[in-house]
């Protein structure tokens, strides 16, 4: 019985240490990788999460806030004006795929800035 | 004086009326009768904490910030820059090659990796006379280049210590940033 109980607790160490909780919110994205990274790991208490994902070149990307998916820049800028109405001060975490354009990823950026958020956090992969 | 054995194997002792279990090959010897620890409980709560971390953990790489602040109404805004900018060119990437490269306005303009571009830019911080950490940095990065490459170089523009960092595009409409 021992040695099954050090290996269970062995297992149950590794996974508490190794491990990030999974979120709803942030979709299995491939983030930008910059050298030399300055990016910090920090936690906003007011915040949202926009996810911009990769569907190819010839496609639109797919964009959420949080686990919500949105159909159209349009509706995105919706669901923005009402966050922005409610709180200003909202820090917005732009979790866009490392393949996307520069020109796709612009735009979002443009619809958060018409509504009235400015506070942006561009999210990389930390080394 | 009767000891009765559960079918889970406890026992009562007259004596002390309490519930023990009886491990016939391990455990301890005390007035004749063997005393083990029961762990089954234990065990079951070991197994459901790592059934829950198994479920709800994501492995890979951790995630982190980059600091940014956009204009109000972006799309009309185009903001005023004070004093003579640093502007960084985006050349397209060549076949073969995974990340685009660079210039910067009058101080590189043979194209170099994004990766020296922090150096680059500290460099024209410290000796270049009128340029310094509050300099402007504008990122003139086209609608087609990678979004990997634009948030690189300005990785690389918070690397090199410079307070006002923009993302513009090379036609002149709007320009946001840090």
């Amino acid at each position: 019985m021992t040695p099954m109980i050090d290996v269970t607790f062995l297992l149950l160490t590794f996974f508490m240490l190794a491990s990030h909780f999974a979120s709803a919110e942030k979709l299995d994205i491939e983030l930008p990788r910059p050298d030399r990274n300055q990016a910090v790991d920090e936690r906003f208490p007011d915040k949202v999460i926009l996810n911009v994902v990769d569907r190819g070149d010839d496609a639109e990307p797919m964009w959420t806030v949080g686990a919500v998916r949105v159909g159209s820049l349009a509706e995105l800028a919706e669901r923005l004006d009402r966050i922005a109405e409610a709180d200003r001060q909202v820090q917005v975490i732009l979790r866009a795929d490392r393949r996307l354009r520069y020109g796709q990823v612009r735009q979002v950026m443009e619809v958060v800035a018409d509504s009235g958020l400015t506070r942006l956090q561009v999210v990389t992969e930390l080394d | 004086m009767s000891d009765h054995a559960s079918s889970r194997g406890h026992v009562s002792t007259a004596a002390t009326g309490s519930a023990r279990v009886l491990s016939p090959s391990r455990g301890r010897r005390r007035g004749g009768l063997t005393i083990s620890l029961n762990l089954t409980p234990m065990i079951d709560v070991v197994f459901l904490l790592i059934f829950f971390f198994l479920t709800v953990s994501r492995f890979g790489a951790s995630e982190g910030v980059l600091p940014a602040e956009l204009p109000a109404r972006a799309a009309a805004a185009t903001v005023e820059v004070p004093r003579v900018p640093i502007r960084v060119r985006f050349v397209p990437v060549a076949r073969g090659e995974p990340r685009c490269r660079v210039t910067i306005d009058r101080f590189q303009e043979t194209p170099i990796p994004i990766a020296e571009l922090a150096d680059r830019l500290t460099a024209i911080g410290a000796d270049v006379p009128g340029f310094d950490r509050d300099t402007p940095v504008i990122l003139m990065a086209d609608l087609s280049i990678a979004w990997d490459d634009v948030v690189n170089a300005y990785n690389a523009s918070i690397a090199a210590r410079y307070r006002h960092v923009y993302f513009a595009t090379d036609e002149p409409a709007a320009e946001g940033g840090r």
